[in-house]
């Protein structure tokens, strides 16, 4: 990043944090109501994996097809930079650190592991889509 | 004051701050894909999170301020989702980077949160 951030771009990061975490904020009541009480299946793990699949889709196409740019701040930095959360996955894990450390351990790899697979799997989606539009 | 707002509104300054902290990043490490905005960020991030985690737990704050901070502000500042993508571009570097990465992120990261913690912990004990 060597660009000079602009009044508009620093509105569209805004706006799309915003969105972004109020999106977070009502995926957290969703899994709660669920699978409440979950110790690997959080609502942190949730919005981290499903983040991370559409950020693998979005970074395809978009830079496919805009470089940069204000939708690239509202989408990517913006709404899925803050629908996801690495305080949460962290504090989560020191928390499920007094339960086992087999569970920190799989709560920590289950969820990195689980976030990479999805956004390979949002590539896939995002190359098929970027073909079949050409 | 409405949670919805109080989230929606520390959504955008934790955004805004880890935007800016991506282009100083990069000034500064002249665009290093290890030592990275989202590094800095989830580091910084972490120990935070574990201090407001400190704070929260122990003393009597009023949930807005959890919202705003925790939920808004942190949850928007540190991101999982940039994270999956840096290691994936890195999975075409050499491995070194990649541990590095993997090192910054889920050891000294992780470990912030119960720096952060234990230094809240001190805070209020000394106060």
């Amino acid at each position: 990043m060597d660009h000079q951030p602009t009044l508009q771009g620093v509105f569209w990061v805004a706006l799309g944090g915003a969105a972004g975490s109020l999106l977070r904020y009502l995926t957290n009541f969703g899994v709660e109501f669920l699978h409440p009480e979950g110790l690997l299946l959080t609502a942190t793990a949730v919005e981290n994996v499903l983040g991370s699949f559409l950020m693998g889709g979005l970074f395809i196409i978009l830079t496919h097809r805009y470089t940069s740019g204000n939708l690239n701040l509202f989408l990517v930095t913006g709404l899925i930079g803050s629908y996801t959360t690495y305080s949460g996955f962290g504090v989560e894990a020191f928390l499920i650190h007094d339960e086992s450390p087999i569970l920190f351990f799989s709560y920590i790899f289950s969820q990195v592991i689980t976030g990479v697979a999805a956004l390979f799997c949002g590539m896939w989606i995002g190359r098929r889509f970027v073909n079949h539009q050409e | 004051m409405n949670s919805f707002l109080l989230v929606g509104l520390g959504g955008a300054v934790g955004a805004v701050l880890r935007y800016f902290i991506g282009l100083i990043t990069g000034k500064l490490t002249g665009g290093s894909n290890v030592v990275t905005g989202t590094v800095v960020a989830n580091i910084t991030g972490c120990f935070l999170g574990g201090f407001a985690l400190g704070l929260f737990s122990a003393a009597n704050y009023s949930e807005s301020a959890e919202l705003f901070i925790t939920i808004g502000i942190l949850g928007a500042f540190t991101t999982f989702s940039t994270f999956t993508l840096e290691v994936v571009n890195l999975l075409d570097e050499s491995f070194k980077r990649l541990i590095t990465y993997l090192f910054l992120q889920l050891f000294v990261a992780l470990g912030f949160v119960a720096v952060g913690f234990a230094a809240a912990s001190y805070w209020m004990g000394g106060a």
